[in-house]
């Protein structure tokens, strides 16, 4: 016999189901339009089919966190979040919330599911009334000044509360640039904990505290908001669970519906003026106000602290209320994504007359020989603008110089669609510090006798778009830098880099931060195969130009048997013949152990600056994945590696 | 090359993603029965959730750009 499931969780039918994916996505839809707190939709639509509020809470808050993290992975790698920020308030947000959930429990506890779901309801009516009314009262400012740009000024309460100065409780946070006194950072997690166990929605506290008390800009708050809910979702998630409360169900069904639409809600924002965000911010937020408060009187007659209402009247008013929720959400979903279609029905439109007047791209001169193998005609810069780049920057012109090469920086503008409600502030702060790093490119390249075209591309993918990138430009050669990292993490390479050369047609050179351009020896890793043939035709060409000896490198371990390692041996002899012949001073070494140590460290000791590779480029998927020892040998090397895609 | 790839993105985290949710429903009753008792029984959803926000996000991430919605440039 089994034993019966808990009288908290609700029955699923396929229209619940539906109705909640639908609900999901709407919220999801709203959360990616207009910033955090889809939540208001959310917990509210699971009460309305009948799941106690605690539950309600419990399971929307299982949904959230493992979105907060995804999104604040992505958004750390941009720099907008600001860590110690989000893990000071975060922590004391979880004791808020720990707090909270107590509250809620106790309340259960006491008055059962009816004073549960009346404390959620006041509290979502209080809070959706004042944020509501303010983000509305804004919107409206906005729209009458015709101020589009939202200039971040500090406000007077954040300049004091940067003024004040109590000794011992002073920490330094990067996005403020200064010290706070975490007697104020406290308090503000605190809140913000206590409102996220109540109504999941701490973000509405949170992100508008950053902002106007601390004066962190929008869009860290955004961002570092993300660290905060993760840290309070985890908590509140184990929290409600080891209770028994979070419907998994629920859960997960809204979290399907969620993912579609906060990703479209995001593309949303890209179409639209800011002030309409607010708008639909504001409508909704009153208009769930309405229908939460309409059930009010329905939970105080069933604790009888008013009189009893009548059968009829109490589902008259819970019907009410449920309906007066389904049009906040329709009116919500109607006007984002009328929005997104006419913006995008606008843009097409405008692609459409661009292309149709755009000039076609022509190389400016004929090649200087007809195999794009060892030729360096056009060489393409990848830039991030970060100290990173600044070796691949520096080897690039160096490699132009002596080439004669032309030389093109590119840098991409992330589009992120996770960054929930803020993709446009997000977009134009990408842009501008893409414009930046192409602009400090340019002059760099300058001062080392190089003149450089640059092109800005976007997307959302930054491998993509450099790939693309080359092949519109028909490069060569692609230069980019890899992550500069210790310890373990530097064993392994940049997902872009990795991507890039796993995709692109052309030669890629990935260049450390501190690298220069090679000027002593060339070291060309060989295992015998025809990417390494192909490898030793680019070396051959490097060593003429740059006038440098070549060390031609083979490695066995202890897997390989004599036949193989003869093979091997004759082979790298057979690539030394034939550079040797070709007149370029080259040897040849035969070396045990692991490839990519043993290869570095031959660079290391014999002094060589620069190493030569073949990839095992592959077709399909397998082409993604550079081959391993090639990517160690980048992730261990100090000195540039080319990698030669045959 | 980037549409294949993207097709088979589309397809690899859809499949994943359709696994899990069978999963869920095909264990509904035991599933609700344990994760209602509460205890360690937390870890529960909180692994689900990981796994689907990341198989599920891809997928969704891959569906809008596959059926042509894109934020404006």
């Amino acid at each position: 016999m089994l034993e019966p499931v808990s009288a908290s969780f609700i029955q699923l039918d396929p229209f619940n189901v539906a109705y909640l994916f639908v609900v999901g996505f709407i919220g999801g839809l709203v959360s990616g339009f207009i910033g955090s707190g889809g939540a208001f939709v959310l917990t509210p639509a699971m009460m309305g089919l009948g799941a106690p509020g605690i539950v309600a809470v419990a399971s929307n808050i299982c949904h959230k966190f493992p979105k907060a993290l995804v999104g604040s992975i992505k958004r750390a790698k941009y720099g907008q979040v600001d860590v110690k920020l989000g893990i000071v308030l975060g922590v004391s947000a979880e004791a808020g919330m720990l707090y909270g959930a107590h509250i809620q429990e106790s309340i259960r506890r006491a008055f059962g599911n009816d004073g549960s779901n009346l404390y959620v309801s006041v509290v979502f009516v209080v809070v959706l009334a004042l944020v509501g009314g303010y983000v509305l009262r804004d919107a409206w400012r906005i729209y009458r000044s015709g101020d589009r740009s939202e200039s971040e000024t500090l406000t007077k309460l954040a300049r004091a509360v940067q003024a004040l100065n109590v000794p011992g409780t002073m920490v330094y946070f990067p996005s403020i640039k200064t010290k706070i006194s975490v007697l104020v950072t406290v308090p503000i997690g605190f809140a913000a904990g206590i409102l996220a166990a109540t109504i999941a929605v701490g973000g509405f506290i949170g992100v508008p505290a950053m902002i106007y008390v601390l004066g962190v800009p929008s869009l860290m708050a955004s961002a570092t908001e993300l660290v905060i809910a993760f840290i309070m979702g985890v908590g509140g998630t184990i929290k409600y669970g080891w209770g028994g409360y979070v419907d998994i169900r629920l859960a997960m069904i809204i979290l399907a519906g969620s993912l579609f639409g906060i990703q479209l809600g995001a593309i949303g924002t890209t179409y639209v003026k800011p002030y309409m965000v607010k708008v639909v911010m504001g409508t909704i937020m009153i208009v769930v106000l309405i229908s939460r408060a309409i059930a009010i009187p329905v939970y105080l007659s069933d604790l009888d602290v008013i009189s009893r209402l009548s059968a009829d009247t109490a589902r008259l008013l819970e019907d009410a209320s449920f309906a007066v929720m389904v049009v906040a959400l329709l009116l919500g979903a109607f006007i984002i994504l009328r929005a997104l279609a006419s913006g995008v029905r606008a843009s097409r439109a405008e692609l459409a007359a661009a292309a149709a007047t755009a000039i076609p791209r022509v190389p400016a001169r004929a090649p200087s020989q007809l195999s794009p193998l060892a030729r360096f005609d056009r060489i393409l810069v990848a830039t991030d603008g970060s100290e990173f780049s600044a070796g691949a920057l520096e080897v690039a012109t160096g490699l132009a110089k002596r080439s004669g090469g032309e030389l093109t920086t590119v840098t991409v503008a992330l589009i992120d669609l996770e960054t929930e409600g803020i993709a446009t502030a997000a977009f134009a702060h990408s842009e501008a510090q893409a414009r930046k790093a192409l602009e400090d490119a340019r002059s760099q390249a300058h001062r080392s006798g190089v003149e450089t075209t640059t092109e800005l591309r976007s997307g959302t993918n930054p491998y993509r778009e450099i790939v693309r990138c080359a092949d519109d430009l028909r490069s060569d050669v692609i230069v980019m830098g890899r992550r500069g990292r210790r310890g373990l993490a530097r064993m392994m390479v940049g997902d872009a880099t990795r991507q890039v050369i796993g995709t692109a047609d052309s030669n890629v050179l990935v260049v450390p931060r501190l690298a220069a351009i090679w000027r002593s020896r060339i070291l060309l890793a060989t295992d015998g195969s025809r990417h390494s043939e192909s490898a030793a035709v680019v070396a051959a060409r490097l060593a003429k130009m740059f006038a440098v000896p070549v060390s031609v490198v083979t490695v066995f371990g202890p897997k390989h048997d004599e036949a193989r390692r003869a093979d091997g041996r004759a082979a790298a002899q057979r690539l030394t013949d034939a550079l040797v012949r070709d007149g370029i001073d080259a040897d040849c070494t035969v070396v045990e152990g692991e490839p990519a140590t043993e290869i570095v460290a031959f660079a290391t000791g014999r002094g060589a600056d620069l190493i030569v590779a073949g990839s095992h480029g592959r077709t399909g998927v397998g082409r993604l994945i550079v081959g391993s020892v090639c990517e160690k040998i980048i992730g261990q090397a100090v000195c540039p590696v080319l990698v030669v895609k045959l | 090359m980037d549409k294949g790839n993207d097709i088979g993105k589309l397809v690899g985290y859809g499949s994943l993603t359709a696994a899990l949710y069978f999963a869920l429903f095909f264990f509904e009753r035991e599933l609700m029965q344990v994760t209602g008792r509460g205890g360690w029984a937390f870890l529960i959803p909180i692994a689900f959730a990981f796994a689907v926000s990341v198989t599920h996000g891809a997928f969704t991430g891959a569906f809008w750009d596959f059926i042509g919605i894109k934020a404006r440039k």
